[in-house]
């Protein structure tokens, strides 16, 4: 059959159309494909941030006034990790980067973004740190950011990875060729499990104050100075040949430039002075630490600094393996043993934090699920003729966790591991009062100022405050259950569902009503039609 | 088929004037450029339209004709491999389009068109939470049709019409709010909203009707 001129024209306005229809596409990014792990909720000073890892940004919520404000700050491609300072005052976010492979996608280093959260107009600041670290360390005055691995590291790609590398960047300067620096610490087999950074120690005889890196590893303690990142570091070998000592935790005293390391399987607390040294080589150190062992000689558990009224510095340590707590002055190295029977782990101060020096301590046993704590009056505690006054205070439960009420002369106990049977320990009156929940704590916070106590539970759709003054519980019904709960320095409560495109409540304060409260929604979404790829 | 050819073949070969009126019927499908967050698929979906012809004195075989249109078309559409999207669109546009009818059985046309669309954008996460908002928003529409009739008589009109075209939309600004599923007076907490941004629905398309003139 030969073809009319209209059945072609037909057939060829079908196959136009046809293959118009089909070729329609139009090139998806590949943004609106990619994984997306959000971060957080963060809570920062007044605001609360979520880090999107396929949409490259911060989401910020801003809670100082009445209505929340949300913003948001870019970072780079495929955020693994956010950080905020001590402070709050910033927070600080790794990406991965990523290697253009597919239409759309660029070729980005790994970077740490440095974002002042108190003024979210500023761009946030990127260095490039080479190897895609998955932890930061920063120094308590925001100076200076170290990168590492974790001892997982953070994801299978790449082909080598060093995992005794470290970018240490200075925070006060830009990204330059010098800044970050990158290191590989010496090793002997063990890989770092943890940074810590001093506040800034001021060396005997050396003219400036510097900020000290101490990087823990199986028996070994690193020292670093952070101002002078090209010279060596110095490495301290903690066994002795037998178990393997794990540095745990690390304190300082930044007036006498010493260091308080407490570890496993090790004897004694460690005093890491760091004194005055002559440059030898180009790559020397001005200083070297000098070590000392105070003399808990027990295995130390937990260790506690604090300075007296008249700024003497003291140490507290647990060594179960001895019965005792030893109160140690810094130093002399001189002690003055306290029999305990409990094999003490956690040591609490009160009052916490503040200029005033603590006066009394609270010892509890929590591994070994002891129904009891111990609090030892630390007034004239380091006079070996003052009496010791260690008082017991029994309890009807076993005690799993012991954390202190900020700016109060409290302590929540919680008793079992799903956090529904709690205690709140009065240090004053050294007395306790029970408090029953309706359903696991699976998240709580305090307060600001301590006035409450703020817990969740994800299967309730309610927030539950006790008031700390005369512990009188109250709760906030929710329209949604509740994921995790967060309380800004401003006092606000808020409430994250845990929704993938934002969802929160924010509650103005621990006495509002339903109608002063405002649920936010779809924030982690927000604009994202409006976004370029 | 073959009885389509024969018609064809039975058609004298010069056109004959156009009926007053004319109904199309069929499916469309339209890129979409401007909305590649939410879905990576193309809306499709089908129409009707109405035309009727205008009475004037104008050039051989030339026709003037006024339309109104109604096209729905959807597309379902995933962010981030988690979030499943569901895009709706109910277009409505008024226009004329210039038709050249010289030869029996073919006749193309040229058409501009302006109306509103009623968009719908729904978004739901793994959880099953779902949030959704309907807005309207302007359109115009460019079109070039080329109609292929079967049976073309003074009278009476049969045949396929094949338009393509952009339409393009004005951004409509969506803001998605989760349904509340418990009881109409549940009294609820005060709720803010974020704007997921502009969803422009707008975007090359073609259509394929079924074309009656009579």
């Amino acid at each position: 059959m030969k073809p009319t001129l209209a059945s072609s024209v037909l057939g060829l306005g079908l196959a136009l159309g046809l293959a118009l229809a089909g070729c329609w596409d139009d090139g998806r990014a590949r943004v609106w494909d990619r994984d997306r792990t959000v971060l957080g909720p963060i809570p920062l000073k007044t605001q609360i941030a979520y880090v999107d890892s396929a949409l490259d940004r911060v989401t910020f919520l801003d809670l100082a006034n009445d209505t929340p404000v949300i913003s948001r700050m870019s970072v780079g491609r495929n955020a693994i990790y956010a950080q905020p300072s001590a402070d709050r005052h910033r927070l600080f976010v790794i990406t991965r980067g990523e290697e253009a492979v597919h239409t759309g996608e660029i070729d980005q280093p790994p970077m740490l973004w440095a974002i002042d959260a108190q003024h979210l107009d500023t761009t946030a600041q990127g260095y490039t740190i080479g190897s895609p670290f998955d932890r930061i360390a920063v120094a308590p005055d925001n100076s200076i950011a170290i990168a590492y691995f974790s001892a997982a590291g953070p994801d299978a790609a790449g082909f080598f990875r060093n995992p005794n590398e470290l970018a240490i960047i200075d925070l006060t300067q830009p990204p330059s060729a010098t800044n970050p620096t990158l290191r590989t610490i010496r090793s002997f087999g063990s890989v770092p499990e943890g940074v810590e950074l001093s506040p800034p120690m001021t060396v005997p005889g050396l003219p400036d104050a510097r900020t000290f890196a101490f990087i823990l590893s199986d028996n070994n303690l690193t020292v670093l100075d952070t101002a002078h990142p090209d010279r060596d570091e110095i490495s301290v070998r903690l066994d002795l040949g037998g178990l393997p000592v794990i540095p745990r935790e690390v304190v300082f005293a930044p007036n006498t430039a010493s260091a308080y390391v407490r570890s496993d399987n090790a004897r004694d607390v460690l005093q890491v002075l760091l004194v005055p040294d002559t440059i030898a080589t180009p790559a020397g150190n001005d200083y070297r630490p000098q070590l000392a062992e105070l003399g808990a000689g027990g295995g130390p558990t937990d260790i506690a600094v604090y300075d007296d009224p008249n700024g003497k510095r003291y140490l507290l340590a647990a060594t179960p393996n001895t019965g005792e707590v030893v109160v140690i002055d810094a130093d002399t190295a001189q002690f003055r043993s306290i029999p305990i029977a409990d094999p003490i782990d956690r040591i609490l101060l009160f009052p916490q934090g503040g200029d005033q020096p603590p006066h009394k301590a609270l010892f509890a046993a929590i591994a070994a699920n002891q129904k009891r704590v111990s609090v030892l009056d630390l007034d004239h505690i380091e006079d070996p003729l003052t009496q010791v006054e260690l008082t017991t205070i029994d309890l009807d439960q076993p005690v799993r966790d012991v954390v202190p009420v900020p700016e109060r002369d409290l302590a929540l106990i919680v008793h079992d591991d799903a956090r529904t049977v709690l205690g709140l320990l009065d240090m004053t009156t050294e007395s306790t009062s029970p408090l029953l929940g309706v359903g696991k704590l699976d998240s709580y916070d305090f307060s600001p100022d301590g006035s409450h106590l703020i817990g969740a539970t994800d299967s309730v759709a309610r927030v539950g405050f006790v008031a700390l003054d005369n512990l009188h519980p109250t709760d906030f019904r929710l329209d949604d259950p509740p994921v995790r709960v967060l309380s800004t320095a401003n006092s606000k409560i808020f409430v994250d569902h845990g929704d993938d495109r934002g969802h929160a409540t924010i509650i103005p304060s621990a006495d509002a009503t339903r109608d002063q409260a405002i649920v936010l929604d779809g924030f982690l979404l927000s604009d994202i039609l409006d976004q370029e790829p | 088929m073959r009885a389509f050819v024969l018609l064809l073949l039975a058609a004298p070969a010069a056109a004959a004037s156009a009926a007053p009126y004319e109904l199309s019927v069929g499916s469309s499908v339209r890129g979409l450029p401007g909305a590649d967050p939410v879905t990576a698929d193309d809306l499709s979906g089908g129409g009707v339209g109405l035309g009727r012809r205008l009475e004037l004195e104008l050039p051989a075989h030339l026709e003037l004709w006024t339309e109104a249109s109604s096209l729905w078309s959807g597309a379902n559409g995933a962010m981030f491999q988690t979030l499943t999207t569901r895009v709706f669109d109910l277009t409505l546009t008024a226009g004329a389009h210039v038709r050249y009818h010289a030869l029996r059985n073919l006749a193309v046309s040229g058409a501009l068109a302006i109306g509103y669309q009623h968009a719908s954008l729904s978004i739901e996460d793994t959880m099953g939470h779902t949030a959704s908002d309907t807005a309207w928003g302007p359109v115009a529409r460019a079109s070039v049709q080329l109609d292929v009739l079967a049976v073309d008589r003074p009278a009476f009109a049969l045949g396929l019409r094949g338009e393509l075209g952009y339409l393009a939309a004005a951004g409509i600004a969506m803001t998605p709010t989760e349904r509340r599923t418990d009881s109409s007076d549940t009294l609820h907490i005060p709720m803010q909203e974020a704007s997921v941004g502009h969803l422009d629905l707008g975007g090359p398309f073609f259509t394929i009707s079924v074309l009656s003139q009579f």
